[in-house]
């Protein structure tokens, strides 16, 4: 079971916080949860949605204590806007050499995109794209409305729209 | 392209691709995009797809963009999946360790209070032990007896009792009087249940 959705775990903890470096041990406090709470999981097929719902409590769970202990600082001074935190820098516009760079290259600009995004906006789109979870679910796990998660998964895919168009006219 | 996240606040214009909406029409195309519209909204938006080219055109790149991102990788993690299994099962045991470790300092606490409180109630003078309270069937057999007594006074009270009268003193405290018609000749003693009513 470890072996089949650890990669998956990997991949939603790399993208809701790109810039930790314990994942690892997040991942691995999932799995003790997960065998200590699995006489909990009623439905057995329902495994992976069980699985992202207690690495995405536990991810907040570390925000908050993350938050908590260390206020964000941040030497660019970044700009706050009714619905979170913004701080913003577009990747660089270097040119691509050939197609298969370019696309490694697009993936670069896509994560680094998406690692800029402010946390709340970034945790919306992941938990929409990567997990693929529905708004109501998302809702619910984030603490917000229907029309707030909406309008955040909108402005992040109006974000990495505009900072990544060249790259997507070129595919 | 300029695009920020105010651009999406309700009646601001969105600009993108050469392209200005209206930022709830993005919200719109966004969600349509994720099938979180009603019918009606959905209906809405296909027709804009089906009549704007351009309209079009930003929403085959939406569509890009949300395969890419849904197919984009994560660098491999810092630890093997080995490593991380055997690290679990680690942590595991020690947790069921530390678990037996509590119960049975716990019952080791418990049954040292037992033997403690053993010990003082052996060692405690017999004046000090705690009476033992009539069982509830005695109680019970009391209180029989006591309601017989009352519905059967020991003397025939007076069948001229008038009854009672309440009077409202000066105190708010209710004063009760009772008032009896009975001979008693003059030097004479009634006896009502131990109440002695002597006449001078």
């Amino acid at each position: 079971m470890l072996r089949r959705y650890q990669s998956h775990l990997n991949r939603l903890f790399y993208h809701l916080a790109p810039d930790w470096q314990e994942r690892a041990d997040l991942a691995q406090e999932v799995w003790i949860r997960v065998y200590r709470n699995l006489h909990r999981l009623q439905e057995p097929t329902k495994f992976r949605g069980w699985l992202s719902r207690i690495a995405t409590n536990l991810f907040y769970d570390e925000l908050r204590k993350r938050k908590r202990v260390n206020p964000p600082l941040s030497l660019d001074a970044p700009r706050y806007i009714d619905d979170g935190e913004m701080s913003w820098e577009l990747p660089d516009d270097a040119p691509s050499p050939s197609d298969d760079l370019a696309t490694q290259e697009f993936y670069e600009h896509l994560r680094t995109a998406i690692s800029q995004l402010p946390e709340t906006f970034r945790t919306t789109i992941v938990l929409r794209e990567i997990e693929g979870l529905p708004y109501e679910e998302i809702a619910e796990m984030t603490g917000v409305s229907l029309g707030t998660v909406k309008s955040r998964i909108a402005r992040a895919r109006l974000k990495l729209q505009s900072v990544l168009q060249k790259y997507l006219d070129e595919e | 392209m300029t695009s920020k996240f105010e651009d999406l606040k309700p009646g601001n214009m969105v600009s993108l691709n050469h392209l200005e909406l209206p930022s709830d029409s993005f919200e719109l195309l966004s969600a349509y995009l994720d099938g979180e519209l009603s019918p009606t909204q959905r209906h809405q938006v296909q027709t804009w797809i089906d009549r704007d080219p351009q309209m079009k055109a930003l929403y085959t790149e939406l569509l890009a963009l949300q395969s890419q991102i849904q197919s984009l990788e994560a660098p491999p993690n810092q630890k093997t999946v080995g490593e991380i299994t055997e690290q679990v099962f680690q942590s595991l045991d020690r947790q069921r360790r530390q678990r037996r470790l509590v119960l049975g300092g716990s019952a080791i606490a418990a049954s040292c209070l037992a033997t403690i409180t053993s010990l003082i109630i052996g060692i405690m003078p017999s004046g000090l032990k705690v009476a033992n309270s009539p069982s509830s069937s005695e109680n019970l057999a009391d209180s029989v007896m006591l309601a017989v007594a009352l519905n059967k006074p020991a003397i025939n009270i007076p069948n001229s009792v008038n009854g009672y009268n309440i009077e409202q003193s000066r105190s708010p405290k209710i004063r009760f009087s009772y008032s009896f018609n009975f001979s008693i000749p003059k030097g004479g003693i009634r006896d009502f249940a131990g109440l002695q009513i002597v006449i001078c």
